[in-house]
């Protein structure tokens, strides 16, 4: 089997929190190889853009504690670098795309001189360099008008153009794996199919491996071959994504498949909540953290945490996991 | 889109708003923007109509001008018999009573350093209902009917979650029992699982209670969620509307089906297509001709010369597009058969 592009082994973040320290990721597993996009996906505060930033190495150690068992980018174990050698790495070979390009850019300078700054930190190459590669990746990012964006402040450009720029910035250095926390979450249906069709062709172009961060399962429909549902800080169910489609096992799947609102029609077809929500990390319940909200939790599915079991081509978390049919 | 103004709870007449973009002592030359562009439309008694477009298209626009935020530079909103657009301040603040707004962002319409019981007492007391008492009881009704606990009436905004917060805003608009509530965007903000929740909430106020509303979104899936009519909007002007199923079942404008296309859907052996959109700079005016002519596939030439009018699909009632692939010319309408 080829290495991964990223293998991540064991990944747990704690917060300081006023209680001591409150598991917001607890001890999960996962790889990422070249050339796929896979969706991580959960409600808002199950820790995805937690696992997304550890993963970067951006969580300041006053603020988190962050606890890796292994962490390999194409083999290397980058688990325990420190500061500098973050440096070296973030940007050039895992780089990242946040959800809100209009904060994630800065205000006063163009679009060009930030994407040729990263690129001659990264690359010491020569401010003509430097120009030419800004602009080369502004095309390939789908810009028709390189020259113009290049040359525009991050306000003239609408929100869609935004995150196509902040896409071409990311992968202007051509990066192994590429982060994107939820690229799509603030734009138009029409901008968001746009985004993603560029996100595919680099991933295709450049082999890249993407994790893509999303509470929107249809944006996992149309761009991941597999889907990791993550649950208060643990990966409940890991599986290809038609496999989590036609059959979820674990039934948060289930639950968060049949809450995206599709085209209703004929009255029929409704979005079905989940009943409850998301405790926060003080709160997590000693067993399974889905119990309280799922119609299958048992006595046995309070009392511990249950164990990752591989069922046919998927891993699941749970005691009672759903039948086929 | 002519309707007989008698039946329709709200009637809104060729309402127009534009924006300049130039600031100042000579900003009356400067460029600026037409916001909505002579709109015309109405909402029946309990009716959801659903308002789509994308972020620019002049929805959010068109709901304040309705609720009188912002003046409209002419046209009519025609509620309970008044023209609100010629109504002074004494006349409003007594027709706000029956028109409510839910915001989208829940925690910048709360005031952070109010409780939520504090905050649900404001409309009541504005709208001199009732003795205090009664009001505090108004109150836990209200939380009862959105589905929320009495315990939440002590705590701050802060204290609750997303959806809780989008309740209370929701309460706080169904308190003083109104006929009709603009919801602007009001479950964009929320988690998939939550945003379900708060759909079959305002389902069951319209059923429950007869309360009519503007639902705005920029998201069509959830639309067709809680709406009966639906009106697509794009650059200020309504270019289809029809009731629920009539629309998803035969989108008829270029730009219906655009966003229709675009939904990313669960299925995965459903493909989203790919949506050609020239990517510019700034979103030039469009002066003459249709306002989609540049983004759409099927242009023809007359669309960059002559506005379109509204149509009629003669299949289905009430189903009215603002296209010249429905004008009377036979040969366009059989290009596409």
């Amino acid at each position: 089997m080829t290495t991964p592009a990223l293998e991540v082994r064991n990944l747990s973040v704690a917060f300081h929190g006023a209680t001591g320290l409150e598991p917001v990721v607890d001890g999960i597993s996962f790889e990422l190889f070249a050339g796929e996009i896979v969706g991580l996906v959960g409600e808002s505060g199950c820790g995805k853009s937690v696992t997304a930033r550890a993963l970067m190495g951006l969580l300041p150690a006053h603020i988190a504690e962050t606890n890796t068992a292994s962490l390999q980018l194409a083999g290397t174990e980058i688990s325990s670098l420190n500061n500098r050698g973050w440096q070296q790495l973030r940007g050039k070979e895992i780089a990242m795309v946040f959800q809100e390009p209009s904060t994630a850019l800065d205000s006063v300078f163009t679009i060009g001189y930030q994407i040729s700054c990263v690129l001659r930190r990264l690359q010491k190459i020569s401010r003509a360099g430097a120009r030419r590669g800004a602009l080369s990746a502004l095309e390939q990012g789908g810009f028709t008008n390189a020259h113009q964006v290049y040359g525009a402040y991050p306000h003239q450009l609408s929100g869609g153009m935004r995150q196509l720029a902040m896409i071409a910035l990311a992968m202007a250095t051509r990066p192994r794996v590429l982060i994107a926390d939820e690229p799509t979450t603030a734009l138009d249906v029409t901008t968001q199919s746009l985004v993603l069709e560029r996100l595919k062709l680099l991933r295709d172009k450049y082999a890249t491996a993407v994790l893509l961060v999303t509470h929107d399962l249809g944006v996992v429909a149309q761009c991941c071959s597999r889907v990791m549902v993550m649950y208060c800080g643990r990966l409940v169910e890991q599986s290809e994504y038609s496999d989590l489609f036609n059959h979820a096992k674990h039934p948060y799947s289930q639950g968060l498949l049949a809450s995206v609102p599709r085209i209703a029609s004929g009255r029929t077809g409704y979005a079905q909540a989940i009943p409850g929500r998301v405790p926060a990390p003080s709160e997590y319940p000693t067993g399974c953290h889905f119990a309280d909200r799922c119609f299958k939790a048992d006595d046995l599915c309070r009392r511990s945490y249950p164990a990752t079991q591989w069922l046919g081509n998927s891993r699941v978390a749970c005691y009672h996991p759903l039948e086929s049919g | 889109m002519k309707t007989t103004g008698t039946s329709m709870l709200l009637q809104v007449e060729n309402l127009s708003k534009r924006f300049n973009l130039r600031q100042g002592l000579f900003a009356g030359d400067g460029p600026s923007l037409t916001a909505i562009d002579q709109v015309s439309f109405g909402i029946e008694t309990s009716q959801i109509y659903g308002l789509v477009g994308e972020s620019g298209s002049g929805k959010s626009t068109l709901g304040r001008a309705i609720l009188q935020l912002i003046k409209a530079d002419s046209g009519k909103v025609w509620f309970h018999g008044k023209n609100l657009c010629v109504a002074n301040t004494r006349e409003l603040n007594t027709i706000r009573k029956k028109l409510q707004v839910i915001f989208q962002d829940s925690s910048a319409a709360l005031s952070p350093r109010r409780t939520i019981l504090q905050s649900l007492l404001e409309p009541p007391e504005q709208f001199k209902m009732g003795g205090r008492t009664q009001r505090r009881q108004m109150c836990e009704q209200v939380l009862e009917t959105v589905g929320l606990n009495d315990e939440v009436l002590g705590r701050l905004p802060h204290q609750l979650s997303s959806g809780q917060r989008q309740r209370i805003g929701i309460a706080r608009a169904v308190l003083t029992e109104p006929d009709l509530i603009i919801a602007d965007e009001a479950v964009s903000a929320l988690d998939v699982s939550v945003q379900a929740q708060v759909l079959e909430l305002i389902r069951k106020l319209q059923s429950e209670r007869g309360i009519a509303f503007l639902f705005i979104s920029h998201d069509l899936a959830v639309v067709s969620q809680v709406a009966n009519v639906v009106g697509v909007m794009f650059q200020g002007q309504i270019v289809e509307s029809a009731p629920v199923d009539s629309l998803f079942r035969q989108p008829s404008h270029p730009y219906t089906q655009e966003l229709l296309a675009a939904i990313p859907n669960p299925d995965p052996t459903v493909l989203m297509s790919t949506v050609h959109i020239k990517a510019g700079l700034s979103r030039e005016a469009q002066t003459r001709g249709c306002v989609f002519a540049n983004r759409c596939a099927s242009v023809m030439p007359q669309c960059h010369v002559q506005t379109p009018s509204v149509h009629s699909l003669e299949t289905v009632e009430h189903h009215h597009v603002k296209c010249h692939l429905y004008s009377e010319s036979v040969d366009n309408l059989s290009d596409r058969a």
